[in-house]
């Protein structure tokens, strides 16, 4: 069901291109960039309300809203699920095309891997994944050699005798940079999507670098086209921020300017002040927090 | 850290999916076997196997710990005592067929091994996917290779001082077996996947193809004798010719069997095998045996082509049975791993790897 619905539509469309442009690198980006404008509607969508959701937890409202119900928190839901309703936002609203996006992100990798079929058996399977109307014996075997690398293999270039992965440090390099250029500003409401991002930006880097080192390179190429294309998709909607990566570039207002929802959900209704965030109190350390239960020890007198 | 364990746990658990739980080679294959009178030799997954012919029982096994970065699918060459065996860890070697020991690695190679090799006493003919098909000395010092656009899978044919090499770049080839020049290169439809049948009487190579077409070329010239295609009926050939009863015989994928007129590839007879099939034939005596992917093993009669006798093999064959004394082996990709018939098509034994 899977491989029929996903892979195999996949995996033919893969090998046309392949067949078309006579390569199979170039044909693993340009479905890549395919990939990415079919789905640029979703990934539009999940910018616009991942946006919304920002510019709506930093408005003042939501803040006071945070702080009113902070001890009960049924309330605070209810309250945030109001304000969701009359700001017409939809709190699943960006990870929704997420999620749609996955099968296909999953579909495009097991294509890339079934078509790189290295064994008589995964040539016999590949063949018979093959639509009628393209003709098996021009397109196979899939030619794996694109610049230096074997596509079917983890990649590296042999520079005076000592091999390098050149392709597992420029998808470390694109995954972070996608990470720091592609996150949305967040404030103090949105403390702990920061904090979850800034993790992602750390480990998931070094996630795909070594999944690139590892697993066969058509991959890794995969990876890199895809990184560059969704910084690349961003850049044009306007919300990357380089100003993270280069410091003479001026930041972005942590709200973002062009305001996407009505004035009135984000304001605080006249009646009430905005409250000023409160400074945490500064946790006492472990030994401190154990000293503070004991009680206090008379000293021995010798 | 601990506040991160969450997403790092979640990131690994990616990384296994994406990597299939394994760090060493990806690849599906298929048991490579080759046997004599006394045992049979299997290459499968991270180990290469010998099994008593007589009892069904493991005598040993290569490597005594299996490695995730090793994975064996080439049929092991057994020449003079000596097994040659490629692995998808680039690496090729010779184990003593006595106890497995290892006499030598040879590791120049940039790809997977998954073709058997060849020999004719003197040079190991070893092809690889990195496009490159090595000659080695006995030693396991490298003479010359020669390359090609593609990797290869097809097992290599030596005859006299020549050697005949299938190619997944559509070509067939005839080398000088002591310096690898060309002698000639002929190109065919589709790509090479199984070993050309060499017809001493005839002097003709037959080789079947993807591009649908099973084609004889003269062994001296290279130059193409007739091709066959069933009117365009053919579906892809993935295993090497035979010949008996003045037939040049073969399989289809779809299952179609032909008997073809060596002298112009004329249809001496046809049957339908009523199912996928990749293995090559084997000729007995009398009869000839025919294995279905799904496991359907059949013999037929040679002079009228009826069966004699079909049994059912719990598993998916995709390679040649072969036979050796008084018994047929065929690889299992199943729940067993090799299986041992009587030519009264009696199972003789199973084997199925310890942990």
């Amino acid at each position: 069901m899977w491989d029929t619905i996903i892979v195999q539509p996949f995996t033919n469309i893969l090998l046309g291109i392949t067949l078309g442009v006579n390569n199979f690198g170039i044909a693993i980006i340009l479905f890549t960039l395919l990939i990415k404008l079919v789905t640029y509607p979703l990934t539009a969508r999940q910018i616009k309300q991942t946006r919304a959701m920002t510019e709506l937890q930093n408005s003042p409202r939501y803040k006071k809203m945070v702080e009113k119900y902070k001890d009960n928190r049924e309330k605070l839901a209810e309250e945030q699920m109001k304000l969701y309703r009359e700001a017409k936002v939809n709190p699943a609203g960006s990870c929704l095309p997420t999620l749609i996006q996955f099968p296909i992100i999953l579909g495009l990798y097991q294509s890339i891997i079934k078509v790189m079929a290295a064994t008589p058996l995964e040539l016999l399977n590949l063949e018979r994944m093959i639509y009628p109307f393209l003709d098996s014996s021009k397109i196979l075997p899939v030619q794996n050699h694109f610049l230096w690398m074997d596509l079917g293999q983890p990649e590296r270039l042999v520079v005076a005798g000592i091999p390098i992965p050149v392709l597992t440090i420029l998808v470390v390099l694109t995954t972070w940079l996608q990470g720091k250029v592609v996150a949305p500003p967040s404030g103090g409401a949105n403390d702990q999507a920061a904090a979850m991002s800034k993790s992602m930006n750390l480990y998931m880097p070094l996630f795909m670098g070594w999944i690139s080192f590892t697993l066969a390179s058509g991959l890794a190429l995969y990876f890199l086209a895809s990184n560059v294309a969704t910084i690349i998709q961003y850049s044009i909607q306007g919300t990357t921020d380089w100003s993270k990566i280069l410091p003479f570039i001026k930041p972005k207002p942590a709200v973002l300017p062009a305001s996407t929802l009505p004035a009135a959900v984000l304001e605080v209704p006249d009646d009430e002040p905005i409250p000023e965030p409160q400074k945490p109190e500064p946790k006492p350390s472990a030994r401190a927090a154990v000293k503070q239960q004991r009680p206090p020890q008379k000293r021995k007198k010798k | 850290m601990k506040k991160h364990f969450g997403l790092i746990f979640m990131l690994v658990l990616a990384a296994l999916v994406l990597g299939g739980c394994a760090m060493g080679p990806r690849a599906d294959g298929t048991p490579g076997v080759s046997a004599d009178e006394t045992a049979a030799y299997v290459s499968y997954q991270q180990y290469v196997y010998k099994i008593d012919a007589a009892t069904g029982t493991e005598v040993w096994r290569y490597p005594q710990n299996a490695s995730a970065q090793i994975a064996f699918y080439a049929p092991p060459l057994l020449a003079d005592g000596k097994l040659y065996v490629g692995d998808l860890a680039n690496r090729f070697q010779r184990l003593s067929a006595e106890n497995g020991n290892v006499d030598w690695i040879f590791s120049e190679a940039k790809g997977w091994f998954e073709a058997k090799a060849a020999t004719d006493g003197t040079y190991i003919i070893a092809p690889n996917l990195d496009r490159n098909v090595y000659c080695l000395t006995v030693d396991g010092n490298l003479l010359w290779t020669y390359s090609s656009e593609f990797g290869f899978l097809a097992e290599p044919v030596v005859v006299e001082d020549k050697v005949y090499i299938s190619s997944m770049d559509h070509h067939l080839v005839a080398l000088d077996i002591a310096t690898g020049d060309v002698l000639w290169k002929t190109k065919l439809n589709g790509a090479l996947v199984s070993a050309p049948y060499y017809d001493t009487e005839n002097g003709a190579l037959y080789v079947g193809s993807m591009g649908k077409v099973l084609t004889a070329v003269d062994r001296q010239s290279g130059e193409i004798l007739w091709e066959f295609n069933n009117n365009g009926e053919l579906s892809s050939v993935w295993a090497t010719p035979v010949m008996f009863g003045g037939s040049v015989v073969f399989s289809d994928e779809s299952g179609k069997i032909f008997g073809l007129n060596p002298a112009d590839g004329s249809v001496n007879w046809a049957l339908d095998a009523g199912g996928n099939v990749t293995a090559g034939i084997l000729p007995l005596e009398s009869s000839f045996v025919i294995v279905r992917e799904d496991g359907t093993l059949t013999v037929y009669n040679m002079s009228d082509r009826a069966p004699v006798w079909t049994r059912t093999i719990d598993g998916q064959v995709y390679s040649t049975p072969i036979l050796a004394g008084d018994k047929i082996f065929i690889g299992v990709k199943g729940n067993v791993l090799l299986q041992a018939y009587d030519l009264n098509g009696n199972l003789v034994w199973s084997f199925t790897p310890g942990r």
